[in-house]
């Protein structure tokens, strides 16, 4: 009996994993990368890569109010977000009376925070296109796309428990990878990336799948009101504006009192209600400090101080509102998922745990057709299924990681004054993995497999080089003045190269992984036991 | 904070390499005996889960309970491929000291990263 409950979640393993995991794999690469988004768009606006050093925090925002005063003297509030490891640039915007009050409503510049000159970064989908596709794909209405990425993520947890069922070995093959074994190899390399990541995979699909909760079970959640509701009108004074900058209280003891409190760098501060006459100065925090404080999406976080804009006396603190247990629950999963709480250093273990997932997800899906290569070519007939997955794989996993390295090109050279670019970029993004989906059925799965992932290993390998050539700091530089900003992606895309390579030199797509006899010549032992076989 | 995640995962992947040292499979890239006495095995294991509840304190120190347990997974998952990484390394040449590349290339780092600052 035992052994067919195993049999049985060995099954559903196999075909949830199959029908999702080309989806899935799209949503783990892309979402992976996405922790670094404010990296990515950043690398991808080199206008910005000359900005100086930032001087102190307080000087920062002491330089954004003057400049806001005299770029927006009749605005309703002004918002500044200061610069930070993951900021390079003093970012200004403000609402003016007619603006919407929902989302980005109102106008913005980025300024250079060490001489407060307007800097003009290209437009571009950066790392926001990566990071909304993860979750709602592209050019659906996006009801549907959260219920397709809600279904895969459901699938996904299913794939999780029938995988931890399945596995047998789960202790004693801990640290096992048997390279140049083709099937073996498959398996080791996506029990380890399953298994050594098991908490990572548990939380990041589950606290996927919370997120989703209002889209997927609209009848029994109630996901209520996302924000606060809008501040009430309130009677506007005349004048205000232009002087003001000057009445405003000094906001470097509010700073101080305010990263006191929360030992955390403060990253925005509003002024509200400038035409009252009677404003208001509210900082919030570069980051969560907790992981039950509700992460918000964009910049909702809810930690906040708010002081009185004239005497600088602080009228409330808020620390997020009391939850329920559940509600922190929920709360922290969001937190958890989105890694809002996370210094650049966090963020790196989530990126690789992150990566070891999209292996996970790929060699699983190299493994389904590894696994029955053997015995088709046994019975000397390759059913159409087969012939097809096999191709699909090549482009849904070599594809897209030579699209997103394309991506990473089109940004470069699409000229960077062009209308409408940031469109361009992404058609670029659809057009190479659209290419690099046909491409296996015309030159067979295995060769495609190789060239693929050779050409991507190309494109990333000279994407620190393409860096430079078109306005970007070049990597020595970078990494020599500790500017780990800049130089991060690049050094990101040499590993991605370098694993690419790897992948197109010694993992054989396509069916050649599976009735691979000859061993690597590095390989010894091992290898020749199986060259006996 | 850099360095003391690096000084992490050194002990992480002390405590791991003593767990696998115990495991009968893994045996052989250790010591050249066959057998391991029930003892001995006992106190691998126990050094091994002595090194990993160590390698916590660190990621708890820098970031607290709740996120610092969130990192010490992160450490875990990357202390144990580099191990399983090495035990690959080690199956193709056969060099006992191959197990050792992993723990001083991060010890080093985490120097350096101490000193950078």
């Amino acid at each position: 009996m035992k052994a067919g409950f195993r049999q049985s979640m060995a099954w559903l393993h196999t075909w949830t994993g199959l029908l999702f995991g080309w989806l899935l794999f799209a949503i783990f690469l892309t979402g992976t990368i996405a922790y670094f988004r404010n990296e990515v768009t950043h690398w991808m606006q080199p206008e910005l890569h000359q900005a100086g050093p930032a001087p102190s925090r307080a000087e920062a925002a002491e330089l954004g109010l003057r400049r806001l005063a005299e770029l927006a003297p009749g605005a309703e509030s002004w918002q500044l977000s200061l610069p930070d490891a993951r900021n390079r640039t003093l970012d200004l915007s403000w609402r003016r009376p007619g603006d919407p009050r929902r989302g980005r409503g109102g106008p913005g510049v980025s300024l250079d925070p060490a001489t407060g000159e307007t800097l003009h970064p290209r437009e571009t989908a950066g790392g926001n296109f990566l990071y909304r596709f993860h979750f709602e794909l592209y050019g659906l209405p996006r009801k549907l796309a959260h219920w397709i990425v809600g279904i895969a993520t459901m699938s996904m947890f299913v794939a999780i428990i029938s995988g931890v069922i399945t596995h047998k070995k789960i202790f004693k093959d801990f640290f096992t990878f048997r390279p140049g074994k083709g099937q073996r190899s498959w398996l080791d390399m996506h029990n380890m990336t399953a298994v050594l990541a098991l908490p990572y995979h548990v939380m990041i699909t589950f606290s996927g799948l919370v997120l989703f909760m209002a889209v997927m079970v609209p009848f029994v959640f109630d996901g209520g009101p996302r924000r606060g509701p809008p501040p009430p009108a309130v009677a506007e004074a005349e004048g205000g504006g232009a002087s003001l900058s000057a009445d405003l209280a000094a906001v470097a003891p509010l700073l101080r009192q305010a990263e006191e409190r929360w030992a955390v760098p403060v990253g925005r501060i509003a002024v509200e209600g400038l035409r009252t006459g009677r404003p208001d100065i509210v900082l919030a925090p570069q980051r969560n400090r907790r992981l039950a404080v509700s992460s918000g999406s964009g910049s909702a976080g809810v930690e906040r101080m708010r002081f009185d804009g004239m005497t600088g006396d602080l009228i409330e603190a808020t620390e997020g509102r009391e939850v329920s247990a559940v509600g922190a629950v929920n709360n922290v999963l969001g937190s958890l998922h989105r890694a809002r709480f996370a210094d650049t250093g966090l963020r790196w273990l989530f990126f690789v745990s992150g990566l070891a997932g999209t292996i996970m997800v790929g060699t699983g899906l190299m493994l389904w057709v590894s696994k029955r290569a053997a015995k088709h070519a046994k019975a000397g007939r390759l059913p159409v299924g087969f012939l097809l997955v096999e191709r699909l794989n090549t482009g849904a996993i070599a594809g897209l990681v030579l699209a997103t390295g394309g991506y990473f090109w089109a940004n470069r050279l699409i000229p960077a004054t062009l209308d409408g670019r940031a469109n361009d970029e992404i058609a670029a993004f659809f057009a190479v993995w659209g290419a690099a989906l046909i491409y296996p059925f015309l030159r067979g799965p295995a060769r495609a497999w190789t060239e693929e992932l050779w050409l991507a290993a190309v494109l990333l390998l000279a994407l620190p080089f393409l860096n430079p050539a078109t306005g970007g700091g070049n990597l020595i530089g970078t990494v020599w003045r500790g500017d780990w900003l800049a130089a991060g992606v690049d050094l990101a895309a040499l590993v991605g190269g370098l694993a690419c390579a790897l992948a197109a030199r010694s993992a054989r797509g396509g069916r050649s992984a599976g009735s691979r006899r000859a061993p690597r010549p590095t390989a010894t032992r091992a290898g020749q036991a199986l060259a006996g076989e | 904070m850099t360095m003391w995640t690096l000084v992490s995962i050194s002990l992480a992947y002390l405590g791991f390499a003593a767990l696998a040292a115990a495991m009968p499979r893994h045996l052989s890239l250790f010591t050249s005996g066959a057998k391991l006495a029930p003892r001995a095995r006992g106190r691998r294991r126990a050094a091994g889960c002595v090194g990993l509840a160590i390698s916590a304190v660190p990621p708890v120190m820098v970031y607290g309970g709740a996120t610092g347990m969130t990192a010490w997974l992160g450490v875990l998952m990357i202390a144990a491929f580099l191990l399983a990484m090495a035990f690959t390394l080690r199956e193709l040449c056969h060099a006992r000291r191959i197990l050792w590349i992993p723990v001083v290339v991060v010890a080093i780092g985490a120097l350096g990263a101490g000193l950078w600052r």
